[in-house]
């Protein structure tokens, strides 16, 4: 009984120990594995580097960001949706 | 006393007071999960977007006039194409529709012009393989299109809310006339010359141009990381205080353990073994909390595709992309966190364990008696 909390404990502290190895292991899989290269020849293909994580990855339409995930460009800038002339496309010329 | 006995001692005195320590390890749980979803999420992605910058355009060119931003004559592309130092210019068929559904559309020269067939992103919503799509141009009409596949998920990073079509097709949603583009793409031969390439864009256009750079798209990002990762560390800083506290008053243990101090020196235990003590029993709690939570951020981060992180930061709800991203540096950040998170806390232990291991044991036993 007496040898029980210790034995616990070094099981937990040894898992923890090696799931910690494993993250430290994956890093260094990661650096070795091109896991971006489908994105990076995506974006060599069409000349476009935007991150669909970033409001203000088009410097084109600064504030624009993807536009229907709003929520997540910055709130000081004029959403394009709410009329700003701005950040219309380029061919927007109609009058209604 | 060797080490291992004071090893044995600090978890048989753990699991005597499994709620008192579990809550600790609980709240230095969560907080190591997310401060290590914080970090590792802002470092990869700060990696991340510096290699998709390197592999993009050097220069952006975008014509503008009074009302904002204007089509770029594709003839002008020559124009810049001889400018020593710029080895590509790549005029782009582009721009954004609005919803519903809003999606990013791109003209992909690779698609044959005259068909209706389309790529879409993941996140591109109501779009189904095989059943007929239908986008509002810009002057309101109705353009079908045919989902002609998916692009892979490997590719949400940039493709997650694209739609790729034939530039046609785009010409014609974003009402962009043939011989005219959305900007110009420019690459140039040497990336350290982009700021003077700038210069003679501008001189070689007879009309008003905005140029960005990979260095300001760089900045842009640094900036909004930046702000993230302040934020966080606004967040951070207060919870680690507050977590070092509890440790303190956990580690202190209040009347009970002075008692036990009071009992263990008179058992012949030196000043430095109740030190060791009373660090191993932090120790080993902490290590495992903190151990588990940063194992807990990094399959956040690199191994469930940021997705929850992705949720949680920016706000993207249930559909997030799934993101691959780099994870250089990202063992470094591990190191540093675990150093910011159990330095604080194995002091707080520290500090009561030497002004009890310093004291009278007979003063230390005389609330027992």
């Amino acid at each position: 009984m007496t040898g029980a909390p210790h034995r616990l404990a070094s099981l937990v502290v040894g898992l923890t120990c090696a799931a910690l190895g494993v993250c430290v292991a994956h890093g260094i899989y990661l650096r070795r594995a091109s896991r971006l290269e489908p994105a990076l020849s995506f974006v060599r293909r069409l000349d476009h580097a935007d991150l669909c994580i970033a409001p203000d990855d088009d410097l084109r339409h600064p504030g624009w960001g993807r536009s229907e995930h709003g929520k997540i460009a910055q709130p000081l800038l004029v959403d394009p949706r709410l009329g700003a002339h701005l950040v219309r496309p380029p061919a927007v010329r109609v009058v209604r | 006393m060797r080490s291992f006995g004071i090893f044995v001692l600090a978890c048989r005195r753990v699991a005597l007071h499994p709620l008192r320590f579990g809550l600790c390890g609980l709240a230095l749980l969560l907080v190591s999960a997310v401060a290590g979803c914080v970090l590792l999420f802002g470092n990869a992605l700060a990696h991340t977007a510096d290699r998709v910058l390197d592999a993009g355009p050097s220069l952006v060119v975008s014509r503008v006039d009074a009302g904002g931003w204007a089509p770029i004559a594709v003839a002008d592309a020559d124009k810049l194409r001889v400018i020593p130092g710029i080895a590509r210019v790549v005029p782009r068929v582009w721009g954004v529709l609005s919803g519903p559904p809003s999606v990013t559309v791109i003209g992909d020269p690779e698609l044959a012009a005259g068909s209706n067939k389309i790529l879409l992103g993941e996140g591109v919503p109501q779009a189904f393989l095989g059943v007929p799509f239908r986008l509002l141009a810009l002057d309101g009409s109705v353009v079908t299109l045919e989902v002609a596949g998916k692009l892979p998920r490997s590719l949400d990073l940039v493709g997650y809310d694209v739609l790729l079509a034939p530039e046609d097709v785009v010409r014609r949603l974003l009402l962009l006339p043939e011989g005219r583009a959305t900007d110009l793409a420019i690459d140039s031969v040497r990336p350290e010359e982009d700021d003077v390439l700038v210069q003679e864009v501008v001189t070689s256009l007879d009309y008003p141009v905005r140029v960005g750079t990979r260095s300001t798209m760089r900045s842009a990002y640094q900036a909004q990381l930046g702000q993230r990762g302040g934020l966080a560390a606004l967040l951070l800083l207060p919870s680690l205080l507050a977590v070092a506290l509890v440790v303190g008053l956990v580690a202190a243990g209040g009347p009970e353990a002075r008692a036990e101090v009071g009992k263990l020196k008179l058992l012949g235990f030196t000043t430095f073994d109740v030190v060791r003590l009373f660090l191993a029993e932090t120790a080993v709690v902490a290590f495992v909390a903190v151990g588990l939570g940063l194992v807990f951020a990094w399959a956040a981060v690199f191994v469930a595709g940021g997705a929850p992180v992705v949720s949680l930061l920016a706000g993207w709800g249930p559909a997030a992309p799934l993101l691959r991203l780099d994870g250089t540096g990202a063992t470094l950040v591990l190191a540093e966190l675990s150093a910011l998170l159990l330095g604080p806390v194995l002091l707080a232990a520290a500090v009561p364990a030497i002004r009890l291991g310093q004291t009278d044991p007979a003063s230390l036993l005389e609330g027992e008696a």
